[in-house]
């Protein structure tokens, strides 16, 4: 891959879980880079979202440091960092007590300070580029799972952030609404934009990533372009996991 | 009951009905507002406001509304306050019900899901604001089922007024009985007691409904 | 007089506050547990009966029930008419929590057991109830604190109680403060133990472990 900017880069970090007992971060060094869509994989338990949460100091690191364009994300500059780094969970976490829309534009209006109808212009764009235009006015619990998580997508669109976290973003999702979460999230791999993945969709992973790295013992112990990480992976584990998601 | 008796009765029966359903709706509203900011109070990390809230919560959950009301009734008149006996009465109920309302907003407040919390966290908001943009918002709006269930308990506590010689739908029906001797009044303002009940129980299902969470 | 003297004066009046509340409490838990099973198995005519009945209960003050009593049957004593009161009121709650601990165990444990061939009622006894006792606690303890602060009442029926001797005290003292203070301290302290056990209990309850801090995902 010809050089690309760094974005995030995690330098020399550790992260455990129940004293030591669980190491999620090991540590572990890594650049993302602009632009990218990057897809983790691992198996249950690996500390995928951990990794990715770590990000937005949703959890903290025990030790190193992570940087984000250059500067370390610290409990000073969070918010900074959170107003540009989106995030989509893997159960939605859509507010209940408001509509679509008003899901869409609660970012924007109490975190970025834009006005209203700033904020409702854009967000009604995003709403109709996830192809829910029609629903702006629902509440979450009119909307299918599907759906919901096609407003959580708006919702991180409308913060225009430089850098989206998917956190599982179909794990929660009936099968027959997996497909039209990952249109979207490929439309969005399309168009460049830079994009961490936690996911278990190898066909999307496969179709739309620019790299995909394999956690294990908490490390990347391969990271390859779709075409060699599933064709021709170095590690022994990284096999044996294609092999066993590929039987299905 | 004879109908010359149902009718001389009759007009003490509406003003007892009217004062039940007036008094339990202002203390319904003062117990809720009361309660409200004792559970915003208990919320917010002001750990001196937060300890003295909690302590107020224990006080008023743990005494009976019948202690606190001759109490107030009895006991303040010796030190020169003398309240008309309706305000006696409500300010006991606040007192009284603001604890189990705080509480049932606290449980609230300790039940909105965590993912929720981290959505507004990861869009950058300030402590701050994701409490008071979101999660006091919403433990108010998950608190109305209960609170609509806990304000038939309060409607229930004024007919302790009774017992400080107002004349409540409680007393209206002891009223009848006094002059006639005959009990059936009672079963009359019981089954008020109860009709008033069922309405409540019947809207706070249909809030329940309405609020009703996701998936 | 002196609050010795007052306290004295009004422990006789304890002492049947003290004989009253476990005999409630005694008589609503059995009778609420067999309420709370007979709801829970919607018997057909049966559950319209106890429907009826607990909607009544539920619907009206405790002091209706205790005036109910009072006028309509005339039982020997007045503590007799207190205690068959107040435990008919809380049976009707304490069975509805009991049939509500029931309904929140999944329907599939009773096929499960059925189809391994065990009987309906070992069923109850060895899967059923070992699962709502714990649930149950908090929730009884909550009932009880209001059982006990329904006691307070029961002066109207005769009872020479806490509160009857309070009044008495009263009119004797003319110090309505100090005498209502020392009751309320009284029911407190009962109330507040009860309210402890329940917590204490519901902390052992909850294996979601410590919910996080807002503070701590900054």
């Amino acid at each position: 891959m010809e050089e690309q900017k760094v974005l995030v880069e995690f330098q020399d970090a550790c992260k455990t879980f129940n004293n030591g007992k669980i190491v999620v971060l090991d540590h572990f060094n890594f650049s993302f880079f602009q632009g990218e869509t990057h897809v983790i994989c691992g198996r249950s338990g690996a500390g995928k979202s951990t990794l990715i949460r770590c990000i937005n100091r949703l959890e903290h690191i025990d030790s190193g440091r992570i940087l984000f364009e250059g500067n370390e994300v610290t409990k000073h500059n969070i918010k900074r960092v959170r107003q540009r780094i989106a995030m989509v969970f893997q159960s939605f976490n859509l507010f209940p007590n408001m509509t679509a829309l008003e899901n869409v534009t609660f970012g924007p209006i109490h975190s970025l300070h834009k006005s209203k109808k700033e904020a409702e212009e854009t967000g009604k764009q995003f709403l109709e580029k996830v192809g829910l235009g029609d629903r702006m006015s629902a509440k979450p619990n009119m909307l299918s799972g599907g759906q919901q998580q096609r407003v959580a997508i708006a919702r991180a669109l409308n913060m225009f952030p430089d850098m989206i976290l998917f956190d599982e973003p179909t794990s929660a999702l009936d099968p027959e609404m997996v497909g039209e979460v990952i249109d979207i999230m490929e439309e969005l791999a399309n168009e460049k934009r830079s994009m961490i993945v936690v996911t278990h969709e190898m066909g999307f992973a496969r179709e739309a990533a620019h790299r995909i790295s394999f956690l294990e013992g908490g490390r990347f112990i391969e990271t390859n372009t779709p075409d060699e990480f599933f064709n021709h992976p170095k590690d022994e584990s990284v096999a044996k996991f294609i092999k066993q998601i590929q039987t299905f | 009951m004879s109908q010359i008796q149902f009718l001389d009765w009759l007009p003490t029966l509406l003003e007892g009905l009217k004062v039940t359903l007036l008094s339990s709706l202002i203390a319904i509203v003062t117990s809720v507002l009361v309660g409200s900011l004792v559970a915003i109070l208990v919320a917010y990390n002001n750990k001196f406001l937060s300890a003295v809230m909690r302590v107020y919560i224990s006080i008023f959950r743990n005494t009976p509304l019948l202690v606190i009301l001759f109490f107030l009734f009895y006991g303040l008149p010796m030190i020169k306050i003398v309240l008309p006996a309706l305000v006696c009465g409500v300010v006991a109920i606040t007192l009284n019900e603001s604890a189990f309302v705080a509480e049932i907003i606290r449980g609230s407040i300790k039940n909105v899901p965590p993912g929720e919390v981290e959505a507004a966290v990861s869009l950058g908001l300030s402590k701050t604001q994701v409490v008071n943009r979101l999660i006091f918002p919403l433990a108010f709006r998950n608190s109305i089922p209960i609170l609509t269930g806990q304000s038939s308990v309060i409607i229930k506590d004024t007919s302790l007024f009774s017992l400080i010689m107002v004349m409540d739908l409680m007393r209206a029906g002891s009223a009848f009985y006094e002059k006639y001797l005959n009990s059936v009044s009672i079963w009359v303002i019981a089954f008020i007691y109860i009709a008033i009940f069922l309405l409540i129980t019947q809207i706070g299902r249909i809030l329940e409904k309405k609020a009703m969470v996701r998936r | 007089m002196s609050l010795i003297q007052m306290i004295k004066f009004m422990s006789s009046g304890l002492v049947i506050t003290a004989e009253l509340v476990p005999l409630c409490v005694l008589t609503t838990l059995v009778a609420g547990l067999i309420l709370g099973i007979l709801m829970y198995k919607k018997i057909p005519g049966l559950n319209i009966i106890l429907f009826a009945y607990k909607t009544f209960m539920r619907g009206i003050p405790a002091i209706v029930i205790l005036r109910l009593l009072y006028y309509n049957i005339n039982l020997s004593s007045a503590f007799f008419t207190a205690f068959l009161g107040l435990s008919l009121y809380h049976a009707a709650y304490v069975g509805d929590i009991v049939r509500g601990c029931f309904e929140a165990i999944p329907k599939g444990q009773m096929m499960a057991g059925e189809s391994l061939g065990v009987g309906y009622w070992t069923i109850m006894r060895k899967v059923y109830i070992p699962q709502i006792i714990k649930p149950m606690v908090p929730m009884l303890c909550g009932q009880y604190v209001l059982l006990v602060k329904d006691t307070t009442i029961v002066y109207v029926v005769g009872v020479m109680d806490i509160m009857w001797m309070g009044r008495q005290l009263m009119a004797l003292t003319f110090n309505p403060i100090a005498g209502y203070l020392l009751i309320g301290i009284f029911y407190y302290v009962l109330c507040a133990l009860i309210e402890l056990i329940g917590r204490r209990v519901e902390k052992k309850n909850d294996h979601k472990g410590p919910t996080r801090s807002l503070s701590s995902y900054y």
